[in-house]
Parts: C-alpha cells; sequence; structure tokens
C-alpha cells in the first residue's frame, strides 16, 4: 500500500495537540464578535440610520467580498506597524513584538465575523418585529431589558441554524492560520509533513479532525436548537 | 509608518489585472462540474433510492465541514498519487489549475446539489402534477413549468456561491497556482515585501469589485426572471406612454 499508516497515527497524535488551539481561536473570536455584532445589529436596526446604514453596509460587502487570506495578509502586516505607532507616541513599556500570533489571528477573523454575525443578528432581529419591542415599553419595561428579556431570546433562537453555518465556517477558516504560523491542526501537519513529504497522508487524518469536530458542533446546535424551541418566533 | 504610494498600486493594478483571466477560468470549471453533478446529487437527494440519497447527504456533510485548503491540498498530492498508483499515468507535468478546479468542483457540487434541491422545493408540487394532467410530459412539466421557478429562487444563492468559488480560489496560491492570487504574492516577494500594502490593497479592491459585480449581475438577471416584475414593467411603460401623451411629448417637466 501507498499509504504510510505509521505516520498517520503519529500525525493523529500530532494534530490532538492542535484542537485545543483551533478551538482557543474559534471561541475567542465569537466571545468578542457575537457581543459586537449584536449590537451593530440592534444599532442598525433603528429607524433614521441612513449614515451608519451605509457604513456597516460598506463594511459587509468588503469583508464579503474579499478572500480570508488577503484579509489575514493585510491586516498581519498592518497590525503590528500601528501598535507600534501607538505605543511609541503614548511611551508604553511594551513590545509590540512579542504578542503571540494567536492574538493576531483571533483580532482578524473577529473583523470578518462581526460582519457576518450582524447581518446574520439583523435577519434575526427582523423576524421579530418591532411590535414587540414597543409592546414591551409600554408594559412598563426599560429599552435594555426588552432587549435583553423579550427580543434577544427570540432573535437569538430563530438565527441559531444560520449561526451553526457561522461557527462551522470559521473552524474552517482557522485552518488559514498557517500563513501566519499559528500551531493550530493544520500548521502543525503542513509543518510535520513537509519533512518526509507525506502531505496525503498527513491531510486525510486532518481531515477526518475537522470532520468530526464540525458534526459535534452541528449536534450541540441540534440540542440547544431543541431548547430554544420555547423561545421560536410564531410566524 | 503607513504608505500607500497611489502611483505604485496604480502600477500593480495593470500586472494584476490580466491574471483575472485565470481566476475567471477555476470559476467557470468548478461551477461546469458544480451544476452537471450537483443537478444529478440533487436527484439523488430527491429520489428514492435510500442508499443513493445517504450517499448524497453524506458527501454533502463531510464537504460542508472539509476546509477548502486541505481540499486542494488533497487533491493537488492526492490525485497524482491514485493515478499513478492505478493506471501508470504520471500527472506531475499538469497544469496547477485543474487541481484546483478539481478540488473546488468537488465542494460545489455538494453546495449547488443543496441550492437546486432546496430551489425545487420552493416550487409546489402540484404545479408539476397540475402540469402532467394537462398532457405535458414528464420532463416537459420540468422544463417549461418547474425549472424556469426554480431557477429564480435559486439566483441569490447561485451568486453567493459563486463569490465564494472566487475566494476559495485564491487559497490555490499555496499549490504554486499564479492566478491574481499568486501573481500577488510572487509580486511581493520580489519585492522584498516593500510594496505590500499597495499590491494587496489594489487585490483586495479587485476582488471586492468582482464581487459586487457578480451580485450586481445575478440581481439584474433575477429581476429579469420575475413575473411580478414583467407586469409591473409593462404597467410602468403603459403609464409612461399615457403620461407621455398628456403631456405632449415631455414624460420629465423638471
Amino acid at each position: 500500500m501507498v499509504l504510510d499508516f505509521g505516520f498517520m497515527k503519529s500525525s493523529f497524535f500530532l494534530a490532538l495537540r492542535g484542537i485545543p488551539v483551533t478551538l482557543f481561536i474559534t471561541v475567542m473570536t465569537l466571545l468578542i464578535s457575537i457581543p459586537i455584532a449584536f449590537a451593530i445589529a440592534v444599532a442598525r436596526a433603528g429607524k433614521k440610520r441612513k449614515t451608519l446604514n451605509l457604513l456597516f453596509s460598506v463594511y459587509v460587502s468588503a469583508v464579503r467580498g474579499t478572500p480570508v487570506i488577503v484579509q489575514i495578509l493585510i491586516i498581519y502586516t498592518m497590525l503590528p506597524d500601528l501598535l507600534k505607532f501607538i505605543i511609541e507616541k503614548l511611551a508604553l513599556p511594551f513590545n509590540v513584538y512579542a504578542i503571540n500570533n494567536i492574538f493576531y489571528a483571533i483580532l482578524i477573523f473577529s473583523f470578518s465575523m462581526i460582519a457576518f454575525l450582524s447581518e446574520v443578528f439583523r435577519a434575526g432581529l427582523r423576524a421579530v418585529g418591532r411590535g414587540q419591542y414597543e409592546a414591551a415599553l409600554a408594559a412598563g419595561l426599560s429599552g435594555f431589558r426588552a432587549y435583553t428579556r423579550i427580543i434577544a431570546p427570540q432573535a437569538f433562537s430563530a438565527v441559531l441554524p444560520v449561526l451553526c453555518t457561522s461557527v462551522n465556517n470559521l473552524i474552517k477558516t482557522s485552518s488559514l492560520c498557517f500563513a501566519i504560523a499559528v500551531n493550530e491542526i493544520t500548521g502543525i501537519i503542513r509543518v510535520a509533513a513537509s519533512r518526509n513529504l507525506h502531505f496525503v497522508e498527513g491531510f486525510l487524518v486532518i481531515a477526518a479532525i475537522y470532520v468530526i469536530i464540525c458534526m459535534a458542533v452541528e449536534l450541540c446546535f441540534k440540542i440547544l436548537e431543541n431548547k430554544a424551541k420555547v423561545h421560536r418566533v410564531s410566524a | 509608518m503607513f504608505r500607500y504610494r497611489l502611483d505604485v498600486a496604480w502600477e500593480y493594478l495593470f500586472k494584476l489585472l490580466p491574471y483575472l483571466s485565470v481566476t475567471l477560468f477555476y470559476m467557470g470549471g468548478a461551477l461546469t462540474i458544480g451544476i452537471v453533478f450537483g443537478a444529478f446529487m440533487a436527484m439523488m437527494k430527491l429520489g428514492k433510492n435510500r442508499p443513493l440519497k445517504y450517499f448524497a447527504i453524506g458527501y454533502t456533510a463531510v464537504m460542508r465541514s472539509l476546509p477548502p485548503i486541505i481540499l486542494i491540498f488533497l487533491v493537488y498530492h492526492g490525485v497524482p498519487l491514485a493515478v499513478r498508483r492505478m493506471f501508470q499515468v504520471n500527472l506531475s507535468g499538469m497544469n496547477t489549475v485543474y487541481f484546483v478546479i478539481l478540488a473546488l468542483g468537488l465542494s460545489s457540487v455538494a453546495t449547488l446539489s443543496e441550492i437546486m434541491k432546496s430551489a425545487y422545493l420552493s416550487v409546489s408540487g402540484g404545479q408539476y402534477e397540475a402540469a402532467v394532467s394537462n398532457g405535458f410530459t414528464p420532463f416537459q412539466a420540468f422544463r417549461r413549468i418547474m425549472f424556469p421557478q426554480a431557477l429564480r429562487v435559486s439566483i441569490p444563492n447561485l451568486s453567493s456561491a459563486l463569490i465564494i468559488l472566487m475566494k476559495e480560489g485564491s487559497l490555490g496560491y499555496t499549490i504554486g497556482l499564479i492566478d491574481i492570487m499568486g501573481r500577488a504574492d510572487l509580486l511581493n516577494s520580489t519585492s522584498y515585501g516593500n510594496d505590500i500594502y499597495e499590491i494587496f490593497f489594489t487585490l483586495a479592491a479587485i476582488y471586492w469589485l468582482a464581487s459586487i459585480l457578480i451580485d450586481g449581475g445575478c440581481h439584474f438577471i433575477e429581476n429579469r426572471l420575475s413575473l411580478e416584475r414583467k407586469i409591473e414593467l409593462n404597467e410602468i411603460k403603459k403609464a409612461g406612454m399615457i403620461a407621455a401623451a398628456e403631456q405632449g411629448g415631455i414624460v420629465r417637466g423638471s
């Protein structure tokens, strides 16, 4: 047989070490981008927000229209320069070049996830409708309470299936971290496989790992959707 | 710390643009594979044959969770290996663009089969039965009744799928494909990273513009295919003519 099963086994254990990194990047990106994206969606939901709407639709279209790899290359070159400039201006005792690349990766992915998720949440808010917000205000809730108690639970449960796709896309996109030398699943195997040129074996292994992770995420969202059924918007 | 020279960027624009044809070539190739085999796979999903149905569903699930970079690598390294083993044919001299087309095609079969399936299901089955009971053959019913309606429903999704194809294809540069992204990477290394902003902002602008054009084009086609739109347009035309006649030929006064 052509495939080197010994290498497949060893690369499986190597790749296992990358899974926490991939998941860390994914979870941190979601923690940053979900609140910001929701805030943007709420801000855009109001009436008479022409400039704001135009600004964000340009941002969304730019993120949607350019490959992630190009975004990575641009932001990864620009951000350290920008940070260095700010730090030198403020004379902070802080070395820019000591920042781990993982944090750059998280910032870059947040940049694109915020755009996608803000669109997702906008659709969710539209599904709930403005009447409920007005009803909540009329019933004596504050604006903030109306959102946290009435609007947000319904909007979130309405968009759960789309959110699941977005999370899976994020996990898939995190494989591009190899471009900035982050040691997540793909990065580790790329380096290990280039040593003895067993690319096929290595990539078959991580393909299986990605499929398993994504299916696990889908399963989690299925369970979540079942739990969130109470909040389902009745159309 | 940050300099952006417009004249340099302008120069790079003309160095990059010719390679857009490579990008369009693999988009077209992958789309063709996707439409042809995606149609079969959509039929498998809608059909009654259990094993075929589960195969199609499983294939889609796997393709949905594979990162494009891994698919491209697997095809680039795996296909020549398999072909050499089975047919004793050496593929090492083959143009990389065909590997990219194959990799993107494999994933777009899954995407397009889902798009076609949901578009077909969005047209109510009663229409097909009505057409058949009016004397259409099953093929005619599909061709004349179901297909035009399904096509219109699927166009926004098709536009997204095309943009995704364009973006995923940019990863072909990792296996040495010289498309617009590969060319930018090459230019960046030959200029020792000095012109990185000029090159990559120009590249991003080209991709952005291309995606806006794809979106706009699909939107235009969608409007042209819309039945309501046709009726509306006729009414506007009629109203315009009446108004023009009333005002003695002047349609817009102020």
